[in-house]
């Protein structure tokens, strides 16, 4: 951590874009957006559990268990995302390596990051699928 | 997991580029996961809008669309690559055209079930 402002250095030309910006922004609303997504399958488990609770029988429901396993599955893809921007961020920030891009700016992304993101949300898709059964 | 291929065909494209279409698989990312965060939040928070069977088809069918999106979104990214480091040009999207088709007939299909509802 040399705290320099990007991967160029005070060396390398300004860049009027700001791509590294955009992309690291881009990277934080995509980690908010799957939140939003997770938010919902948490809400769904916690309103399962709360109906166990009040029905008064001991031990939780067959709907309550398989919602907790879709919650737990959507923390574990959320947990992959937010690895992948964070891999992103710090090649953005100018912190370790990347594919290389062009000269004067951050490498651009591997294609097992946006392998492993793009599975995240699959398995997402899968984990939402089950709860809008199991709801 | 190891990097395809294609990445040593070509030669590397500006850093702007690809910056931009890491920004371009990340918005067809977001907007997998809105339809996700959408189908459940329908299922769970407008119980009433539609009979059981048809509301849960309905909101899997949404997911079942992010998920395929997500995918597409991958091989999207990839594709634009191979064509920049190629000096080809850009292919057409059919996914501007397919998505478009989708969210439109969804949002057709839920505004009768609202209206048609008793």
């Amino acid at each position: 951590m040399t705290g320099q402002p990007d991967a160029a250095g005070p060396a390398a030309p300004r860049d009027p874009g700001l791509q590294p910006e955009r992309t690291s922004l881009a990277w934080r609303r995509t980690v908010l957006s799957m939140l939003v997504a997770d938010v919902f399958i948490w809400r769904g488990w916690l309103v399962s559990l709360g109906a166990d609770s009040e029905s008064g029988t001991s031990g939780l429901s067959a709907q309550s268990l398989g919602l907790g396993l879709c919650a737990t599955t959507a923390a574990g893809t959320t947990a992959v995302l937010i690895i992948c921007a964070l891999v992103r961020l710090r090649v953005l920030h100018g912190r370790g390596p990347g594919v290389p891009g062009g000269p004067g700016g951050p490498g651009g992304p591997g294609a097992a990051v946006l392998r492993a993101a793009a599975a995240s949300v699959v398995a997402l898709a899968v984990a939402a699928a089950a709860a809008i059964f199991l709801v | 997991m190891r990097e395809p291929a294609w990445r040593r065909t070509g030669t590397t494209p500006d850093y702007r580029f690809s910056l931009a279409n890491e920004r371009t698989f990340l918005a067809w990312i977001r907007t997998s996961l809105a339809l996700l965060a959408g189908s459940v939040a329908i299922d769970q928070l407008a119980p009433e809008f539609a009979p059981g069977a048809i509301r849960v088809v309905l909101c899997v069918v949404l997911a079942a669309i992010g998920a395929v999106l997500a995918v597409v979104s991958y091989r999207r990214w990839g594709h634009q690559e191979q064509a920049m480091r190629n000096g080809q040009e850009l292919a057409h999207s059919w996914m501007l055209l397919a998505m478009t088709l989708g969210v439109s007939l969804a949002a057709l299909v839920f505004a009768v079930l609202i209206l048609i509802r008793p």
